[in-house]
């Protein structure tokens, strides 16, 4: 198939843009974005580029998203890197477990929905959801028996431990060693990666469209199921690590 | 009163308190239990189907017995609310809410609101409905019901009049104000049509808002709703308002030329003057509001379409369930925890390494003093405050240097009733320092000597008296009234009594002099001599 220069050199321009921002908003450049809607050779260039680059590009309702595969730990996170990031420096594995089970509590609080979207609330008060982390934190530890946790290896028991060990602060303390502090890093983590806003004075938890987007059309979506089973049972291991 | 907004707030509660008192009476009632109305909104929606049949009843002039709403109850019942109730029951239940709920048994119920004008808590009677003695047939003695204004009044608030006619009706009244000239009350409509406006616009804003949130959220009922009521509001009123403005302007400029060429205005007068210019002002608000309100109205609709398509591909998706085919798993598996971050992977973004490039280490480098001040000039850029701070004094300080310029001449002046340019510039050859304050720079100097020039004469009595009936802004440049109002004021440090100044008069000497000051210093600091044809001023004093 022969391509004028035009279009790869759009591709190219778009993908860039896409590296540097890795979302591309028709409001914010609308020009790019239509080259990518509008010709469909350009569209496939770019995918093709983004599936080089371990990537996929989707666009999902007016923005167009670069999303790393899984074993990308270039473009996205390796377990080690996100560990340094969320968890203060010495954390232990149960931290880093932790941290990752109080993002998957914020997003099954947040999109718990079956109906066209699966969204089901507007916002979370940080308290509310520090609640919730306890409280299934305490049904993860009544749903597993010692024998079980020898076996698994991995326990709520652990994480619950750590959890508690946590001070809690009323006063709202950054520091990690509180539980406020512990939530408040992964917050800031995930507003920095635009997924949600976090309004510090209120407390207050709401998700960014590219989160809804994400979620509704990627990560619940039925066909990520089969390959989320996969990862949960160990199967991939999904790239290295490094 | 500090918040305008509670001036007529006993009212509201008067209204408010109609449902409140209504639903003290029937919460916590145990005998809706028996007849099989558990939830509160059930029995709310009992009382107030009661409540219509009794209006409707009174309304036909028909007797409302206890008999006929029992039979009432009984056929609702009977073909909609469907409880296990014999037509007694019914009579029993029309009785509790007749005479428990809306009558509370016959003891008057008050509501209690706060006055914000007299500062204390008004109470106010609320009865819903009334009863009186009749007759029926063969001289039968029975008790009919019927509603009381409060009674009439909370019905009717129930079905308010269609949001789209608010705004013509509140214009109609607007109108027939203005035309009977009572502009008091146009004001208060036309601040209700102003806010007409302001709540349909914030009406579309949020209507977007959520259409960008979730466009399912907002049903296709609803934007019909909203662009009808869009429509209405935009309709035909700009025109309407554009020539009620007028109507108001030319009233306000008859007003004005009968107050310039007439007579002064009465008070009441004015206050109607007052009265117009606030009714122009809240008119012009109201067209702006317009003119958003259209841009707006497409802009919704444009969102709307787009968002509706790409929800219509969203839905095809077939999503699985977070919590029940993940999270309910994980806290069984906890083992599962240990790939789940390949779950958010997808979510997340890694800050891209950076590249040095070398040729960097070879870019012409500047000299460093130079760069150093260029440093200074970007640290004063970050700190937007400290730089209007910087701003501000040098102003002041500029101001300043006028004002001692001033000062220096007026006080010469003062001294022996005048002064002239030569006069001024022997003074100033004799002190060298008299002459940094009386001209700092030639500018200041020159502005102030064309301010008094431009000005001729000038009355402090009749300046005193224009600043005392004005409010104007304090204006951090020059202005040669304020300044010379100021000193009069002030006391001069040299003994001097300036407040005896009456009159100021500038005018040139018609003697062909030519007046030269030498070494005198420019804005940017150089060294020059001012020419200048021979001015003399004149100081007259007030007499004692």
């Amino acid at each position: 198939m022969a391509y004028e220069i035009e279009e790869i050199r759009l591709s190219q321009q778009i993908f860039y843009y896409l590296l540097e921002r890795f979302e591309l908003r028709e409001e914010e450049a609308a020009g790019l974005y239509r080259a990518y809607v509008e010709n469909e050779q350009v569209q496939l260039l770019v995918k093709s580029q983004g599936e080089e680059a371990r990537s996929s590009i989707e666009r999902y309702g007016d923005v167009i998203y670069l999303i790393p595969k899984e074993e990308n730990v270039f473009l996205g996170f390796s377990k080690a890197k996100l560990k340094e990031i969320l968890c203060k420096s010495g954390g232990t594995d149960k931290d880093f477990y932790l941290s990752q089970f109080v993002i998957l509590t914020l997003l099954s609080e947040f999109y718990d929905g079956q109906g066209a979207s699966a969204k089901s609330r507007d916002y979370i008060r940080v308290g509310e959801l520090q609640n919730c982390v306890t409280d299934r934190l305490k049904n993860g530890v009544e749903n597993t028996s010692d024998e079980e946790e020898e076996k698994k290896g991995l326990a709520f028991r652990n994480m619950q431990e750590a959890y508690e060990s946590l001070k809690s602060d009323e006063r709202g303390s950054r520091a990690r060693t509180t539980k406020e502090g512990f939530l408040h890093h992964i917050f800031v983590f995930l507003e920095n990666q635009g997924l949600i806003e976090y309004v510090q004075e209120d407390e207050m938890l709401k998700t960014t469209k590219k989160l809804d987007n994400l979620m509704d059309w990627k990560l619940l979506n039925q066909n990520n199921y089969q390959r989320l089973c996969k990862i949960l049972s160990g199967d991939s291991q999904g790239g290295g690590d490094e | 009163m500090q918040y305008e907004f509670l001036k007529q707030f006993s009212k509201r509660m008067k209204h408010v308190g109609m449902y409140a008192l209504l639903l003290q009476n029937s919460m916590a009632k145990q005998t809706w239990k028996q007849y099989g109305f558990m939830k509160a909104d059930e029995q709310i929606n009992v009382i107030f189907a009661v409540m219509l049949y009794i209006m409707e009843q009174s309304l036909r002039e028909v007797h409302c017995t206890m008999d006929d709403i029992g039979a009432y109850i009984d056929t609702l019942n009977a073909s909609y609310f469907q409880k296990s109730m014999s037509y007694d029951d019914c009579k029993k239940l029309g009785d509790f809410v007749v005479n428990v709920i809306l009558s509370n048994e016959g003891r008057a119920m008050y509501f209690e609101g706060y006055d914000f004008d007299s500062r204390i808590y008004k109470s106010m009677n609320i009865s819903y409905i009334a009863n009186r003695v009749v007759y029926v047939e063969e001289g039968v003695r029975r008790t009919t019901y019927h509603l009381t204004e409060d009674g009439y009044n909370l019905m009717l608030s129930t079905l308010e009049i269609e949001n789209n006619m608010k705004l013509t009706i509140h214009e109609m009244i607007f109108k027939m104000h203005l035309e009977k000239q009572s502009y008091d009350k146009a004001v208060d409509e036309v601040k209700n049509i102003f806010n007409y406006m302001r709540i349909q616009l914030q009406k579309i804003e949020e209507a977007m808002l959520r259409v960008r949130r979730n466009a399912l959220s907002y049903s296709v009922a609803d934007y019909e709703a909203l662009m009808l009521e869009n429509m209405e509001t935009i309709g035909d009123t700009k025109e309407k308002f554009t020539g009620y403005r007028e109507m108001v302007r030319l009233r306000a400029s008859e007003l004005e030329q009968q107050n310039i060429n007439v007579r002064k205005l009465d008070a009441k007068e004015e206050e109607k003057l007052e009265n117009l210019r606030s009714i122009e002002r809240y008119l012009n608000r109201s067209l702006d509001e317009h003119q958003k309100i259209l841009n707006l109205h497409f802009d919704l609709k444009l969102l709307y379409d787009r968002e509706l398509q790409s929800l219509a591909q969203m839905s095809l998706i077939q999503r699985f369930s977070i919590r029940t085919e993940l999270y309910d798993k994980l806290l069984e598996q906890p083992q599962y925890l240990e790939n789940i971050d390949l779950f958010f992977r997808p979510l997340f973004h890694q800050q891209l390494p950076k590249i040095y490039n070398l040729n960097k280490c070879m870019e012409l480098q500047r000299p460093v003093r130079k760069k150093a001040e260029e440093d200074t000039a970007e640290l004063l850029d970050f700190d937007e405050r400290q730089w209007q701070e910087e701003l501000e004094r040098k102003k002041k300080e500029r101001l300043q240097q006028y004002e001692n310029s001033l000062a220096f001449i007026i006080d010469a002046a003062l001294d022996k009733g005048s002064l002239s340019m030569s006069e001024l510039k022997r003074l100033l050859e004799q002190n060298r320092a008299a002459q940094e304050i009386c001209i700092p720079s030639i500018d200041v100097f020159k502005e102030i000597m064309v301010e008094l020039m431009k000005n001729r004469e000038i009355c402090i009595e009749t300046l005193r008296k224009e600043k005392s009936e004005f409010i104007t802004e304090q204006a951090n440049d020059f202005q040669l009234n304020d300044m010379l109002l100021s000193l009069t004021e002030k006391h001069a440090g040299n003994g001097k009594d300036r407040s005896v100044i009456q009159k100021i008069c500038t005018e040139r000497m018609h003697d062909g002099t030519v007046v030269a000051f030498e070494r005198v210093p420019d804005a940017s600091g150089n060294e020059r001599t001012i020419r200048c044809t021979n001015v003399v001023i004149r100081i007259e004093q007030k007499k004692l």
